[in-house]
């Protein structure tokens, strides 16, 4: 689709071009929202930025060539990394970031790209794919099923589930394989949205107005029992996922190191993971099928992709349910499936599968 | 040809890849009325199967559909004034009146005042929307009424305990004890508002020229999409004539239920079995209260 849009923007019909450009730059505000969440920008900067980039790119139309969907992207986020650069410099006090050059795509990989990235416009279809290749093929029963042992997790009467959905789905959901890991990968799953506001005693509503306080400084009072340097602290760990060198980098905090350890190994007692795994014995009559790798890999690639987390956080977020469930879930394995891209080629071959048959 | 899981990718394609399918913002947003339309069983089949799928992904939104799954059970249990006021029960009327347009062969043009006993130890107040009941500690029952007409009081078997005019407005009645399940109601010429008080152990079928009580079997039932009411013998002095109308009330107005020819009544009672669509299921079940009127 976008391949079309690409060859008549550059193509010489001014109407079809100036429409094709409207469709690009529509799907290209997320793309280039995405290449910049690794990076420490407020609200208006990431905005200021989007549009800088897509000024460039429509500039640069008559040198642009077209050459499919990983070209495209990989250009955008190398004229974003560039007006990122600029909009850097700007800042009061600024000094030079060391920011990385984008490397190239190779040719090979490009296949693997393409299937999944027929997903890349909706993700939730994305998600389903991944939900089959790794926990299990459902449908609308399956899902009808996991909403009913849902809201029985959520402490809704029986009897309240059996007039919403029906009276087996209750009874079906328990003891179905399928729902059993879609239902422990819900609650075990906490994005890094949910997981910040868990581990702050926040609201979802209020994140991003908390977020934007502890970047720029504020005379309200921080969340109870937090300062507002401890708070950025964590968002920037759990939120954006960064590293402790990363966090050391970019932030103004004026925490040690040291400091900035300690409030990171608080939150990591906060996390709610292990808990959960709890309940779910609890809950569930067979933990069985939560015993064995498909639960975690499916839990690793939504880390890895949705929240890009590294390694080490994948493993914080995942091995102390894994624990609690009888898997043994070590960083060297998390390490084995993610490395060189397992996870993605997996899904890739699956989704090609599915395609062809 | 096929795709090679084990295929190895470059970290820059690795990059591009996660950064494709990162997700940023917060989860789906799912409308209020969309949950309360699901909680009260009104969606159609592709509408809920859509809502279903969105909601097993949508952690916040199953927090507020089980909000308001359990709103709806306390509502259900509230009186229908403290029920009419709750926000949700907006929504459900909304839907009531949406889903039952077609059915409802003519809403009812009279403004109904309901009445309602407000217990507290041994004092209880009646409030209704032309008048005001209560007994004291000694059991003395003192009625205002601000309308004209005759006030009618009955007990909990529905046998009429006293009729007549208010003097000054204030009608007393000395050892009163039945306070729950006391019914009231003022007869401004030959129109009677009533209502059924606390738990609907009694109905009364409303007349224009008499008003009489018969008693509700049992609890109003809802299974699948049928309401079932079971209804005993007619009073004596009741010819079974006319039109039994079955409302719910809807806001200020009602939504018309069934409409069935009082004839036969026969002296075991009657069962009615009414079709009731969907959407109005959780509604009835909420309203807790249901109208019964007579038209001869």
């Amino acid at each position: 689709m976008s391949q079309r849009d690409l060859e008549r923007w550059v193509g010489p019909d001014p109407t079809l071009s100036s429409e094709a450009f409207e469709r690009l730059s529509e799907k290209a505000r997320p793309v280039i929202s995405a290449f910049l969440n690794r990076y420490p920008c407020s609200h208006e900067e990431r905005e200021d930025i989007i549009a800088d980039t897509l000024l460039k790119v429509a500039n640069a139309r008559s040198r642009f060539r077209p050459e499919g969907e990983a070209a495209w992207r990989q250009y955008l986020r190398s004229v974003a990394l560039n007006c990122l650069r600029d909009e850097f410099r700007k800042r009061p006090g600024a000094r030079e970031v060391p920011l990385d050059n984008l490397g190239e795509i190779p040719f090979e990989d490009r296949p693997y790209i393409d299937a999944l990235l027929e997903h890349a416009e909706d993700r939730r279809r994305l998600y389903a794919e991944a939900d089959a290749c790794w926990l299990g093929q459902s449908d609308e029963e399956g899902d009808r099923r996991l909403l009913a042992a849902q809201l029985h997790g959520d402490g809704i009467p029986a009897e309240t589930i059996a007039r919403l959905l029906g009276a087996s789905s209750l009874d079906d959901a328990l003891t179905d394989p399928v729902v059993v890991r879609r239902f422990a990968f819900h609650r075990l799953y906490f994005s890094n949205d949910r997981l910040s506001c868990h581990v702050l005693g926040i609201e979802a509503k209020s994140l991003n107005a908390t977020a934007e306080r502890a970047n720029r400084g504020t005379d309200l009072p921080p969340p109870e029992g937090w300062t507002w340097s401890e708070v950025q602290v964590v968002l920037l760990r759990v939120r954006n996922g960064l590293l402790t060198k990363q966090i050391d980098r970019f932030t103004r905090h004026g925490l040690s190191t040291n400091e900035v350890l300690t409030v990171i190994e608080r939150s990591l007692t906060l996390y709610p993971m292990a808990g959960e795994a709890q309940r779910l014995c609890v809950e569930l009559p067979n933990t069985a099928p939560l015993a064995k790798d498909a639960l975690w890999k499916r839990l690793a690639f939504q880390y890895y992709c949705a929240d890009r987390l590294p390694q080490l956080q994948i493993h914080e977020r995942t091995s102390p349910a894994a624990e609690v469930l009888g898997y043994r879930l070590t960083e060297p394995v998390i390490a084995g499936w993610i490395s060189v891209g397992r996870l993605f080629t997996a899904l890739a071959a699956h989704v090609e599968q599915r395609r062809c048959l | 040809m096929p795709l090679d899981p084990n295929h190895e990718l470059s970290s820059e394609s690795i990059t591009l890849l996660q950064e494709a399918f990162a997700v940023s913002g917060g989860e789906t947003e799912v409308e209020e009325d969309l949950l309360v339309r699901f909680a009260c069983g009104g969606l159609d089949g592709p509408s809920e199967r859509s809502l279903i799928s969105v909601l097993v992904q949508a952690p916040l939104a199953r927090k507020r559909l089980g909000e308001i799954l359990s709103e709806l059970e306390v509502v259900q249990h509230l009186p229908a004034s403290e029920a009419a006021a709750s926000p949700l029960w907006t929504s459900v009327a909304k839907l009531v009146s949406e889903g039952l347009t077609s059915l409802a062969a003519g809403v009812a043009g009279a403004t109904r005042a309901l009445a309602h006993v407000h217990q507290t130890s041994s004092f209880a107040a009646v409030r209704g929307g032309e008048f005001e009941a209560e007994i004291d500690r000694e059991g003395t029952l003192r009625v205002h009424a601000h309308g004209d007409g005759e006030l009618y009081l009955a007990d909990p078997a529905g046998e009429g305990i006293a009729l007549g005019t208010p003097e000054s407005g204030v009608l007393k009645i000395e050892g009163f004890t039945a306070m729950s399940g006391l019914r009231a109601g003022l007869l401004p010429g030959n129109y009677f508002q009533s209502a059924p008080v606390d738990s609907p152990s009694h109905v009364f079928l409303e007349a224009m020229d008499q008003t009489v009580a018969v008693v509700l079997r049992e609890q109003p039932t809802v299974r699948g999409e049928s309401l079932s009411i079971s209804l005993g013998a007619l009073p004596a002095l009741t010819p079974p004539q006319g039109t039994l109308t079955i409302a719910v009330p809807v806001g200020n107005t009602e939504v018309v239920l069934a409409r069935v020819p009082m004839a036969p009544w026969p002296p075991e009672g009657r069962r009615f079995e009414i079709p009731v669509p969907k959407v109005a299921v959780a509604a009835i079940l909420t309203a807790s209260i249901l109208q019964f009127r007579i038209h001869r």
